[in-house]
């Protein structure tokens, strides 16, 4: 697979790809630079260029499972970049009122959450994704859920 | 009994979540139809799961905006790969506007 087939790739994740980093930052400007950093750290890590080379572009199944391994790296590459990079912290005057208390759970909690909720991935992809064990995630899920629904309900953990 | 009715709860809840086994989540769905109790539990839980993903941002992306982080991704593979995108008679043509040797004085 060559650079411009893998930008028709990416190209067709931008919409999921800048959600999932807006879920990270809060901030519509620092979600797409963490998104291009991402992409560009992502790019210049050859060893993950290399996973997805040996896909035949022409071959529709195989361009999906491309697709979905290249969204997964991604995804991973924002996660990992909006952790290292220092984020100016959010202002949750700028942020709408439904969204305040998603925006106080941490970045796993966020990431976990919208991934699971909106994304509707599994928890054994997000252990992929993240390289976290599976009660890790499923800790992760539980208390961002917890911090959702606050003093709402008293959720039970279930492992 | 209470115990069985908590073991199905969180059962329920798993099945809502997501977080059964697959294989596991075609026997719960026919249970969760077959149980009054159960469905009950389930459009609780159904419920609780749709408010929930109300408090979740999910930015929309406008137009504009795609093309903008496109361009910009492009523009990213440019500078990365700027050397490769240069063709043979380029290649060429640079190594013979080299010099072959310098003199230092």
């Amino acid at each position: 697979m060559n650079r411009t087939e893998i930008l028709i790739l990416t190209d067709s994740l931008i919409p999921r790809l800048n959600g999932f980093c807006y879920a990270l930052t809060a901030n519509e400007e620092q979600a797409e630079q963490l998104l291009i950093d991402a992409f560009t750290v992502y790019i210049l890590q050859e060893k993950s260029f290399l996973a997805i080379n040996q896909v035949d572009f022409n071959d529709k199944v195989d361009r999906h499972r491309a697709k979905k391994l290249l969204l997964k790296e991604l995804l991973a590459s924002c996660f990992e970049m909006a952790c290292k990079k220092n984020l100016s912290p959010i202002n949750l005057k700028n942020v709408a009122s439904e969204n305040i208390d998603f925006f106080k759970l941490s970045y796993l909690q966020r990431a976990v959450m919208y991934l699971k909720e909106v994304a509707e991935y599994s928890i054994s992809e997000l252990q992929e994704i993240f390289g976290l064990q599976r009660h890790q995630i499923i800790e992760a899920y539980y208390n961002a859920k917890h911090g959702l629904l606050g003093n709402r309900k008293i959720m039970t953990m279930d492992f | 009994m209470e115990t069985n009715l908590t073991n199905k709860r969180y059962t329920v809840k798993r099945y809502v979540n997501k977080t059964l086994a697959s294989a596991d989540m075609q026997k719960v769905e026919k249970i969760i139809e077959q149980t009054k109790d159960l469905k009950d539990i389930y459009s609780i839980e159904e419920q609780e799961r749709d408010f929930i993903i109300q408090l979740i941002p999910d930015r929309e992306l406008s137009q504009d905006r795609k093309s903008h982080i496109r361009n910009e991704l492009e523009a990213v593979m440019h500078d990365i790969y700027h050397e490769e995108k240069k063709s043979i008679w380029q290649k060429i043509n640079d190594y013979l506007e080299k010099p072959a040797f310098k003199i230092r004085f």
